[in-house]
Formats: structure tokens, C-alpha cells, sequence
């Protein structure tokens, strides 16, 4: 018997469209569409060319007020000979303000003792140049100082003394672990596996009488409850865990996203997300006393609840939950998942709080189906 | 009358699901105001708003506490756990994006005149932090070139370098911002208006569309005595109302959120801002009536709805921006309504004051966009026309 509700279930789930497109294609366009969007965020913003700087000189034509001559020998650097700047030269502010308003130069320097710069956004080129021109006027205090203080020799060496400091040492990290738009995708993983809570719930759904026709006519018939519930909950989850392992392959195969090198623990933690998800939707449809629609309904908005807390539109949702309501983060189904990504991903363990906490509240739904579904029976609908 | 009429008791039972893409506007809104600068005329150029965490291992030097002041003062100092994990973690997960850590015996050290290295985690991609590094080898440059002349105490030391560091170039818009922090605010509510907009109207017309333009129902209407241009009239005009009212939810919703005052009716810019919004509530009705020109089924229609409004915001600059998008990607979101649409808006939220260049571009923008509705609008009839014909 359990062999011939395990079959027939399997076969009903696999032929489901709407089953197939909310827990397959959907996922699977979804994380196409995430892989698409965020494909050139990772690639570095850098100086590939001379930054354009409409350049106006100083007003009184002193020379030691002229930059000019510093901000044309400074090289873009990384080997190259090229120059940093490409300076436009402007007759007045009028003219370089229009450059800059064209587009036609990143920024505009109005040179002479107080060095002024005019932008219109804030980007890489920017900064470059306002560090350069903090730089210069830094140095230009510090000669000053150094000649009052009756230092020449050590206020002729100063500016070369200062632009030579390098004291800071940066800690090199993983930067292709840095990656933090793969957190999308933990979250899509997350949905995935939870969106099994759909197929739990027509589980029971199919299995009680006061919940369907189906489950009217099944429940006459001279089978075992506990044994029909078994083969069709392992039928549902099996096919389940397909479809979750399907899109798992796809985003690591076929989109190339690396989930860290601890490949088999992801797959345990797809495998115990799905199992999760789908007891999940067993025991709300258990809970719930309403109709096909009504029960659907609820463990639709729950798991896609639980999948937008552990980031799925914005990954700031979850560090926002995870630091203002860290219960919540830690009771969120969805949150165990992602964060068991995170850490297989980041730092290569996977924590056994994790996996403690979802094999916890997969017993604890386990107990209330079991509760509920015990003694329940129907002399009339 | 019966038509429109009955077009709006059945967009009445669908109203749960309206509501949540109404609730999911609202909640961007708050993500995207408290992300958003409230008033753009404040140039960040420096580095005010770069979130960094400092370490000062060596406490109660006066050297170190004034290099840990001086970079207070210029950026947002962000408390993290001190251990590595918890410093990786917070690096990950953009809580800030630069982390210092200033050694014992630092201060010590550089006034002997022999510097410890200062050590730095920065987030990958992030350039502001080369601010940063130039500014702590500024503070210690400086440090001991006044050191090297000798007999100087370390508080004039530290009060020369001060003084020095605060010799900055003096930074400015080159054309001034006069629009007030609520403008700013509005126009990118605005911006991102166009997936809760489409999702909203598509998921309930949708579901209208399909009970009315069942095949049983239209026979019926086609035996009736009410004629066929007079049904799709009355449809047009419930779909357009119905429309109208969803947008006009969201903008007024929109408006008590940001607290715009009654005066930002006279502010031109809104009501160009508001003609985007209603010619892209035009196309949404139009890729509406497409879909359900090729199914009527309920499951069908709100996949399909689902990866339309989440795929055109992906890929269309809403929920990405365009400039992060890969050039042949750029080339494909062309074709995608919601590009021209936010293209319009952010040409909007860059203008300032009438720019004749930005405004024609704007125009430009809006044309692509009615052009898009006239031809889906086509597209629809000419699909209906032939599945009449055919009987299907």
C-alpha cells in the first residue's frame, strides 16, 4: 500500500503545473534574473583612462600657487606611463563650471592659494581628484609652518617625506568571498526549499476529508492514515528535494555562482531546508480549518514572509532583522538556511547551531502533526 | 454601466492581493528614503558618510586618540565586535566599510620616530577608502616632519598637524540644487513606483479580464443586445479608471509619507513626474491586456505577472541600476518598457531647474514609452482579432 500511494503521489506532483512553475521555473527565472543584474556589480571601478579636469590657474599668477605642475606629473599608476590627469584648460570659472555641467571634465579646479573645486557627482573621480587637492594643500600648510617654525631644510623635505608615508597595511581578504550580492541567491535557495511548505500543505490537504473530495474518497478507503500520510508526504518531499537540488545545480552549474567549497554540506543543508519547508506546510494545513485556498494561501504568505526577512528583495531586510530583532532572525525558517549558506560560504564550517536549530523545529512540526492529525476522524461533512 | 460596473465587484474580491503589492511599495518607500540622501545639496564628496570602525589599541596615548579623533571627525564611526570574525562579518554585510586598527604602542613609536604600521580591512570595490589611507600617512607624514626638527612638546605637534590636515580644497556643486529634501524624496518614490504599479494593477485586472473575457461570457455578450464596441469601451474606461485609482493610492500614499506640502502642487517637475506615472499606467494596462490576450488562467496569468513586474525591475534599472548592468545587458533592458521609464525619471532627479538638454532627453524617454504602448496595444488587438477569427 505504501509503495502504491508513494507511486500515484509521486506522479500527481510531477505532473502539477502550478507545483512545477512556482517551485522550478520560478526560481529558476528568478535566479537567472539576479544572476543577470548583479553580473558587472562585482567588477572593480577603476582609473582606466586620464580623468578629465577643466583647470583654471591661479587668478594672481604666482607661481607657487600653480598646481599645475604637480596634478601633470602624477602617473595613473599600476606600471602605467599615462598621467592621472588630462587637464582642460578653462579662462575662467564660467567656463569651467560648463565643462563640468557637459560632462566634458569630471571636476573643475580653480587654482591659486585656496585651491577651489566645483563638481556635479560624487564617483571614483572625484575622490581622486579631492585627494589630490587635499594633499597638495596639506603639504603647502605644513611648508608654511615648517619656514615659520625656522625648519627650511626640513620644510623643503616635508612634502616628499609626507606623499612617501605608507604606514597602513591592509589586511588582504578573500575579495571573491566578498561578494555580498551571493546572499540573493542564498535567500532564492532559502525560498526554494520553504516554497516545499506549498506541496506539505496539498498533502494533508489530500488526506482529510473535511479539507477535500479527494481527501473524502481517500479516507474511506481501507488504508492505514498514518501510512497513506507517510507515503504521500515522502512521495511530495522527494520530489521536492529534486526540484530544490535542480535549481541548486543551476545557479552553481549554469550560472557559475560559487557557493564555497564545502559542496556536500550545501547540499545537506538544501536537503534539510526542503524537509523543513515541506513539514512546515503539513502542519499549518493541519492547524488551519478553511478551505483548499484559504490553507494555500497562509503557507504561501509564510514562506515567502519568511524568504523576504532572510533578504530575498533586499539583503539589508535581513541584517536589519538580524540586529534590531535577533529572535526573529534566529526563529525565521528561511534565516537558518540562509545563514547556514553564509557560513559554508564565507568561513567554510557549517555551524551546528544551524543545523540543530532546523532539525529542532522540524520536530517540532513533526509533533504537531502528529497531535493533530491523531483522533480525528469525521462521521459527517 | 453593467460592464464598468461589474468590472469593479469583481476587482473587489481580489483586493488582498492588490493590497500586497500596495504594502510592498510602502515598505520600499521606507527603505528607499532611509537609504536615499534627504537633501542632495549636501556634497559628500569627503568622506562624512563612510561608516568605518576604529580599534585604538593603544589607549591613553595622546598621539593615538588624536588620530582616532581626526578620523572621527571625518567619517561616521560605526561600533563592531573586535574579533577578526566579527570585524569579517560586519566587512561582509556592508555594517561599514573600513576598519583601523591602531596598535599599542603606537603612539610611542611615532614620537620616537620610528612608526608602527597601522593595520586596515576595507570592503572590496570600495574606493573611499584610499581616503582614508591617505589621510592616517598624512597624519603620520606630518607627524614626524614636525618630530624631525625636535624640541617641539607633542601637544604643538599634534595641534600643527591638526592644522594642517584641516588645509582642505574647498569643494562645491557646479551648479546648485535649490529643490527641497521632500522633492528629492518624492521623485525616487517615483522611481521606484513602477513594479508595485504594474504588479498591483496586472494581478487585479488581470484577474478581472479573465472571469469576464471567459469564452461563455463573451458568447453571451455577443448575443446580447449591448454591442461589441460599447462592451470594450465600457472595459477600456473600467480599466483605465481602475488603473488611475491604483496609481492615484500610491502617489497620494506617497505624498503623506515624504510630508510633501500642498505647495509641491506648483512645483512643475511633480507633474512631469506624475505624467511618467500615468503613461507607464497606460503600458501596464496595455501588457495587462496583452497577457491575457495569449491565457485567462488565473495560475498562468499570475506567473507570468510575477516574472514580468520582477524581471522589467531587475532588468530595467529599478531595483538595479542601469550604470551595473553589463553593456549588452543595457541592450536588452532597451527593450524593456520600465527602462524607458526609469530613464525618464532619473533624467528628472538629475535636472536642475529647466535644462534644455536633460528636458528634451526626458521627452525623448517618454516618446519611446507611448510608442511601446501604441504597439502593445496593437499587438493586442491584432491577437484577439485573429483568435475571433479563428474561433479560439
Amino acid at each position: 500500500m505504501l509503495r502504491h500511494i508513494f507511486r500515484y503521489t509521486f506522479l500527481t506532483h510531477l505532473r502539477e503545473k502550478n507545483v512545477l512553475f512556482w517551485s522550478l521555473a520560478f526560481p529558476l527565472i528568478l535566479a537567472t534574473l539576479f544572476s543577470a543584474a548583479f553580473s558587472n556589480m562585482q567588477s572593480a571601478e577603476g582609473i582606466n583612462k586620464a580623468i578629465p579636469l577643466a583647470y583654471v590657474a591661479p587668478a594672481s599668477g604666482n607661481p607657487l600657487e600653480s598646481s599645475r605642475g604637480i596634478l601633470e606629473g602624477i602617473p595613473r599608476g599600476g606600471g602605467s606611463q599615462d598621467r592621472l590627469f588630462e587637464l582642460l584648460e578653462a579662462d575662467d570659472e564660467q567656463t569651467a563650471r560648463q565643462l563640468v555641467l557637459d560632462g566634458k571634465a569630471e571636476a573643475a579646479l580653480l587654482d591659486g592659494s585656496q585651491p577651489r573645486l566645483m563638481v556635479q557627482k560624487v564617483s571614483l573621480s572625484q575622490v581622486v581628484v579631492k585627494q589630490v587637492m587635499d594633499s597638495i594643500s596639506q603639504a603647502r600648510s605644513t611648508v608654511v609652518s615648517l619656514m615659520r617654525l625656522g625648519a627650511p631644510q626640513q620644510a623643503m623635505a616635508a612634502p616628499d617625506k609626507i606623499s612617501a608615508a605608507d604606514f597602513v597595511q591592509p589586511v588582504p581578504l578573500n575579495k571573491s568571498l566578498m561578494d555580498h550580492t551571493i546572499t540573493y541567491f542564498f535567500a532564492l535557495l532559502a525560498m526554494t526549499c520553504l516554497g516545499a511548505c506549498t506541496a506539505g500543505a496539498m498533502t494533508i490537504i489530500t488526506m482529510q476529508a473535511d479539507k477535500s473530495l479527494q481527501g473524502a474518497r481517500v479516507s474511506v478507503a481501507p488504508a492505514n492514515k498514518w501510512l497513506r500520510t507517510a507515503g504521500a508526504g515522502l512521495a511530495g518531499y522527494v520530489v521536492q528535494l529534486a526540484l530544490a537540488l535542480i535549481v541548486l545545480a543551476y545557479v552553481v552549474l549554469a550560472l557559475g555562482k560559487s557557493l564555497g567549497d564545502q559542496m556536500p554540506w550545501v547540499v545537506l543543508v538544501v536537503t534539510l531546508g526542503t524537509f523543513l519547508g515541506y513539514l512546515m506546510g503539513m502542519a499549518v494545513a493541519c492547524m488551519i480549518r478553511g478551505s483548499e485556498n484559504a490553507i494555500l494561501g497562509v503557507t504561501t504568505g509564510i514562506y515567502l514572509f519568511s524568504s523576504f526577512l532572510a533578504g530575498l528583495m533586499s539583503q539589508d531586510v535581513k541584517r536589519m532583522v538580524d540586529q534590531a530583532v535577533p529572535f526573529m532572525g534566529q526563529v525565521n525558517p528561511a534565516g537558518m538556511i540562509t545563514d547556514s549558506l553564509y557560513s559554508l560560504y564565507y568561513y567554510g564550517t557549517l555551524e551546528s547551531k544551524y543545523i540543530l536549530s532546523m532539525l529542532l523545529m522540524s520536530a517540532a512540526f513533526m509533533l504537531l502533526i502528529s497531535l493533530t492529525l491523531r483522533r480525528r476522524y469525521h462521521d459527517s461533512i | 454601466m453593467t460592464v464598468f460596473k461589474a468590472f469593479f465587484q469583481l476587482a473587489k474580491r481580489n483586493l488582498g492581493a492588490v493590497a500586497l503589492y500596495m504594502g510592498i511599495m510602502l515598505f520600499m518607500a521606507i527603505m528607499v528614503t532611509s537609504s536615499k540622501p534627504a537633501n542632495i545639496n549636501e556634497l559628500s564628496v569627503s568622506t562624512e558618510n563612510y561608516r568605518i570602525s576604529i580599534h585604538n589599541e593603544d589607549r591613553g596615548s595622546p598621539v593615538s586618540e588624536a588620530l582616532e579623533q581626526s578620523l572621527s571627525q571625518r567619517s561616521l564611526v560605526k561600533e563592531t565586535g573586535s574579533s577578526e570574525r566579527a570585524i569579517k562579518d560586519a566587512l561582509f554585510w556592508r555594517d561599514v566599510d573600513y576598519v583601523v586598527i591602531i596598535p599599542a604602542g603606537f603612539g610611542e613609536a611615532l614620537l620616537a620616530g620610528s612608526p608602527m604600521n597601522i593595520t586596515s580591512y576595507a570592503s572590496p570595490n570600495d574606493y573611499t577608502h584610499m581616503y582614508i589611507d591617505n589621510h592616517v600617512n598624512a597624519f603620520m607624514g606630518t607627524m614626524l616632519a614636525y618630530q624631525a626638527i625636535g624640541g617641539l612638546s607633542t601637544q604643538d605637534m599634534l595641534a600643527h598637524t591638526e592644522k594642517d590636515l584641516s588645509s582642505q580644497a574647498e569643494l562645491s556643486f557646479a551648479q546648485q540644487n535649490t529643490e527641497p529634501g521632500w522633492m528629492t524624496g518624492l521623485s525616487y518614490y517615483f522611481r521606484y513606483l513602477s513594479y508595485s504599479l504594474f504588479a498591483a494593477l496586472a494581478t487585479g485586472m488581470g484577474y478581472v479580464l479573465s472571469e469576464m473575457l471567459k469564452q461563455q461570457n463573451m458568447l453571451r455578450v455577443r448575443a446580447s443586445s449591448m454591442g461589441e464596441t460599447r462592451f470594450n469601451l465600457s472595459l477600456a474606461a473600467a480599466s483605465a479608471s481602475f488603473g488611475l485609482f491604483i496609481l492615484l493610492f500610491l502617489v497620494i500614499g506617497g505624498f503623506l509619507f515624504m510630508q510633501a506640502p500642498l505647495a509641491a502642487l506648483s512645483y512643475p517637475k511633480l507633474w512631469l513626474l506624475f505624467l511618467s506615472a500615468v503613461l507607464y499606467t497606460l503600458l501596464a494596462i496595455a501588457l495587462t491586456l496583452l497577457i491575457t490576450a495569449f491565457t485567462r488562467h488565473k495560475g498562468a496569468m499570475s506567473g507570468i505577472i510575477n516574472v514580468v513586474s520582477l524581471g522589467s525591475s531587475f532588468l530595467g534599472g529599478v531595483f538595479v541600476p542601469v550604470e551595473l548592468l553589463g553593456g549588452g545587458l543595457v541592450n536588452i533592458s532597451k527593450f524593456i518598457p520600465a527602462y524607458w521609464y526609469t530613464a525618464a525619471v532619473d533624467k528628472l532627479i538629475k535636472a536642475n531647474g529647466s535644462n534644455n538638454a536633460v528636458m528634451s532627453g526626458y521627452w525623448k524617454d517618454m516618446g519611446v514609452l507611448a510608442l511601446m504602448v501604441a504597439v502593445l496595444l496593437s499587438s493586442t488587438l491584432l491577437i484577439n482579432k485573429y483568435k475571433r477569427q479563428k474561433a479560439i
